[in-house]
């Protein structure tokens, strides 16, 4: 619709033969739609969805499937509904067919056997009782045309909406060359910037006769939108992203594999997915291998950091020690002392507190050595966390203190964190006020930050501490918005808010007078 | 998978309906009460399907049968959409009859997957149809004698499979479960799943075709002789034919192997068969040494200086939609001359060009630019070694580029002459490059 005014005259005359002839059918089709890249596919999708009103739309997006025929595709991924159902009540969209398109032959890309099947398929295919649009790119049509002719003489809704615009190669390299955001959290550059990548990933063309170029360049922006969308907290979107890049490589062989599978490792690794993420991380050690890596050392140090969320303690330390050796074998000495700080915690989960310490102060000193001071403040927290594990308040707070001083500006988003801890220091010894302003702060931090994980349990420990006061209310409130909060990222502690609802829930009943009580 | 469309009276009178039955992919009964098919004998040169009947022991003048005196097997070819299909449909409603052939028509497409369908299938498949003919026709005995044939060909590996099948559940269950009821009539899997890819059934049976191919077609001539006389003896023809179709997406590896590198093992069978190929493999199976004896092709239509052929491809057309409300007279006119004689690229000229004047009435215009379009896509499949040969113009059809060309409708072939496609040869850049050609 907005897009009527700006097209031109060429392009508004085959948008309306594409309409007319998908139109009224009372039987399914194949339609196949040309287009250089994503933006322009999505811009005519909406043009079909705004008038196409007889069909219910579906989109099916193959792009992290590998498929051979596109009939087994659509009998595997529809639902049933649409494949029984009368004709024609469904437009069925399909994209990302594209990548099943090549395949690595001998270190080469080659195309693969799906277009030849697509010719076999033909009659399957156009009996379907639903429209089949199957949106192409301009390599994907010459490949039809060279090896499907017995399809495409039967073919009679081909649209080609050619594009003058550059390929979008070019556009790719600069985001890509741009790289990760360093900052973390949801916060207003990071959105920025995935929406600078999706729009770059929709304006990328769908060909190029550098193909290996071209599928490098998709794989670096997927890659890269995975990154951006876990450290926006989506997580749903990162492994989505993640997963068609993964896809694209499986099918190339283009020597990405490794990266990728740690990526989706890291992203569920930070939602507390630590199954998921240990099957990734093993993955990815094993493709990393595979391509000739040889300094394993961070892939074994998250191995060691999913085992250690799933309490497996000794391939906790096991991975620990292969990451340790791996590092210092390759002289990576600055990231010695992130495997130091991990293994503390691990330490200090087992309650194993002089292993725990010696393990941070080993940390500490390999940060201060390679001038990873930024570093120090995680480490002066993680001993904070330990002191007040042990109910030692004193040194907690001091701890938790040098935590806050070796904040940099610019790189405060544990802050929220600390002044967590802090609070939880006064609250254990029934310090509401201090534990409340602390929480206050820990508060505005998270929201300055972008820190949106960690809201749901500072709102928790808020709630504990009005609960603490006996004002049942004001915790009934704080609860309320922890449970909310943890349930959208399916947090380990949403059972003990939950838990802690449904007490205060309790108690606020049993705190009412007989005569507050409703009559039957 | 449901089929329910709403049935269309012809000729269909709305754009809507008009749109539907003039898409190329739009398959209709042509012979049931609606009768769509158009005869047209009177200007296809019919000579070939005369010799082709006289090689099938009849005469079409007389209606007179007599079986051949030995087993033909009859190559039969021509251009995609040039209406070969309708062609061996109307052969098997002429010959299949009680005092003729009791026929089998196998559709590939239809009785197979096309992708996974193998050399060693088709065996399986005449097999299996000729079964299910038999036994659907009540032949007396006819199709007990070919499933004991079919157990006795194939038994002990029946025995193997079962005893795996009870270690192993996952296998394709209805393969399985069915054993060798899958060549009868009734079987639980039809042959298009049991065939459909790698399963214990399918590489049993492929294996054992393919280790003892010669003692199978032994067994397989000697009940074949035992079901024909059941079939004469039950008044349903004098000799059986097999009639097939579809072979045009089949892999060039796996006719290369049926029809021109094993062709011989085809010859052996005492069958009689008219087998319908692709015309890009047609010039090599005429030129492979274990040839065929008989080929004929479908000629393309000859338009010029034929206001017959004009008027019957309008009837085409006509019989499907009411032409005065969709097309000017000289649109129509233009739409056939450039159809090229082939029925399909008729059909997509006329469609095209509704599409373009979206749903008014199709004027020369609307015609000029599917024409246009068309014309294109031709052009844009040419690479230089086929520019090379439509610069020399040379159509030797054994080439492999020609056979290409042929193929993918580049080249047109009429009887005795090769031409380009109409709709190429008037694409304005073809032009120009034919101009600085000369």
């Amino acid at each position: 619709m907005e897009e009527q005014g700006q097209i031109g005259e060429k392009e508004k005359k085959l948008r309306n033969e594409m309409l007319f002839s998908l139109s009224e059918r009372d039987r399914g089709t194949l339609a196949i739609v040309v287009t250089s890249n994503e933006w322009k596919r999505k811009q005519l999708h909406r043009f079909l969805g705004d008038h196409l009103n007889e069909y219910s739309f579906f989109d099916l997006d193959l792009t992290a499937h590998s498929y051979t025929s596109l009939y087994r595709a659509l009998q595997e991924l529809l639902p049933e509904s649409i494949r029984g159902s009368q004709p024609v009540q469904y437009l069925v969209s399909v994209t990302g067919l594209e990548s099943s398109l090549y395949k690595t032959e001998d270190g080469r890309i080659e195309f693969s056997s799906l277009v030849a099947q697509l010719n076999f398929e033909r009659e399957l295919i156009f009996n379907q009782p639903y429209i089949i649009l199957l949106w192409i790119s301009e390599g994907f049509d010459r490949e039809l045309q060279r090896k499907a002719p017995d399809l495409m003489h039967w073919m009679s809704k081909r649209f080609v909406f050619q594009d003058d615009n550059p390929d979008g190669l070019t556009v790719a390299e600069e985001a890509i060359a741009y790289g990760s955001l360093r900052k973390r959290g949801k916060i207003k550059e990071r959105l920025d910037r995935i929406a600078q990548l999706e729009e770059t990933w929709e304006r990328l063309c769908l060909y190029n006769e550098d193909k290996a170029r071209l599928i490098r360049d998709k794989i670096n922006l997927l890659l890269l939108l995975g990154k951006e969308y876990g450290a926006a907290f989506d997580l749903e979107k990162a492994e989505e992203a993640l997963k068609k890049a993964i896809a694209l490589d499986a099918r190339v062989d283009a020597g990405f594999g490794g990266r990728l599978f740690f990526e989706l490792g890291r992203v569920n690794y930070h939602f507390a997915r630590y199954e998921p993420a240990l099957q990734y991380f093993l993955k990815s050690l094993e493709g990393y291998i595979r391509e000739g890596g040889e300094n394993p050392g961070s892939i074994h140090h998250m191995i060691g950091m999913a085992y250690a969320g799933v309490q497996k303690w000794d391939e906790a330390m096991k991975s620990y020690g292969l990451a340790l050796e791996s590092k210092i074998n390759s002289r990576m000495d600055y990231e010695l002392a992130s495997t130091y700080h991990e293994m503390g915690i691990a330490y200090a989960a087992q309650q194993k507190w002089n292993e725990a310490l010696e393990s941070y102060r080993l940390a500490l000193e390999w940060k201060k050595k390679t001038g990873g001071e930024a570093g120090l403040a995680s480490t002066y927290h993680q001993i904070g966390l330990a002191y007040a594990s042990q109910m030692k308040w004193n040194e907690a707070l001091e701890n938790y203190r040098q935590a806050q001083n070796w904040k940099r500006a610019g790189d405060e988003y544990d802050l929220g964190e600390t002044y967590h801890q802090v609070g939880v220091v006064y609250e254990e010894q029934r310090k509401w006020d201090e534990a409340l302003e602390n929480y206050e702060k820990a508060l505005s931090w998270h929201g300055k930050t972008g820190n949106e994980y960690a809201f749901g349990v500072t709102y928790h420990q808020i709630g504990s501490v009005f609960e603490g006061q006996g004002a049942y209310e004001k915790a009934l409130d704080c609860y309320t918005t922890a449970v909310e909060n943890l349930s959208r990222f399916n947090h380990p502690d949403l059972p003990v808010a939950q838990s802690s609802l449904s007490r205060i829930r309790q108690k606020l009943d049993e705190s009412r007078s007989p005569q507050d009580q409703p009559t039957p | 998978m449901p089929t329910s469309r709403i049935p269309y009276t012809f000729p269909v009178r709305t754009v809507r309906e008009a749109k539907a039955v003039i898409e190329p992919e739009f398959q209709p009964n042509l012979f049931d009460e609606q009768e769509l098919y158009v005869n047209l004998d009177e200007i296809r040169d019919r000579s070939y399907l005369d010799k082709l009947y006289f090689a099938l022991g009849y005469d079409r003048e007389t209606e007179s049968f007599e079986s051949p005196a030995g087993c033909v097997k009859i190559i039969f070819s021509g251009h995609r959409g040039c209406g070969k299909s309708t062609e061996l449909r109307r052969i098997y409603s002429t010959l299949n009859a009680p005092g003729r052939y009791f026929t089998v028509f196998i559709d590939l497409e239809q009785e197979v997957e096309v992708g996974s369908f193998q050399y060693a299938d088709f065996f399986s498949l005449l097999i299996h149809k000729l079964i299910e003919g038999t036994a659907r026709n009540k032949v007396k005995g006819g199709a007990g004698r070919l499933q004991a044939l079919a157990e006795k060909l194939l038994g002990e590996k029946t025995e193997k499979t079962r005893s795996k099948k009870k270690k192993r559940s996952t296998e394709v269950e209805a393969g399985a479960e069915g054993g060798f009821k899958l060549f009868g009539f009734g079987g639980k899997a039809s042959f298009k799943e049991v065939f459909s890819g790698e399963n214990e059934i399918s590489t049993t049976v492929r294996q054992e075709i393919k280790q003892n191919t010669l003692q199978l077609i032994n067994e397989l001539n000697v009940e074949m002789g035992d079901t024909r006389l059941n079939i004469q003896e039950s008044g349903q023809g004098e000799d059986i034919l097999f009639i097939i179709d579809g072979s045009e997406k089949i892999q060039s590896d796996v006719y290369e192997e049926l029809f021109i590198k094993k062709a011989n093992i085809l010859s052996e069978l005492d069958i009689n068969m008219l087998m319908a190929v692709p015309i890009s493999s047609y010039y090599q199976i005429e030129k492979a040494p274990n040839n065929f004896s008989t080929l004929y092709t479908v000629p393309m239509i000859k338009l010029e200086k034929n206001d017959l052929a004009l008027e019957l491809m309008k009837k085409i057309i006509g019989k499907r939609i009411e032409i005065p409300l969709f097309i000017e007279g000289d649109a129509m006119n233009t739409c056939i001359e450039y159809s090229g004689g082939c029925i399909r690229q008729l059909f997509q000229v006329v469609h095209t060009s509704l599409i373009s004047s979206l749903g008014k009435k199709i004027e020369m215009t609307h015609v000029k630019e599917a024409i246009y379009e068309r014309g294109k896509y031709l052009w844009e499949y040419l690479d230089n070694e086929h520019m090379k040969v439509l610069s020399e113009e040379n159509y030797r059809p054994a080439e492999r580029k020609v056979g290409e060309l042929l193929y993918i409708l580049i080249l047109l072939k009429y009887n005795g002459k090769i031409k380009v496609n109409p709709l190429l040869a008037s694409y304005p850049d073809f032009l120009e490059w034919k101009s600085k050609d000369k």
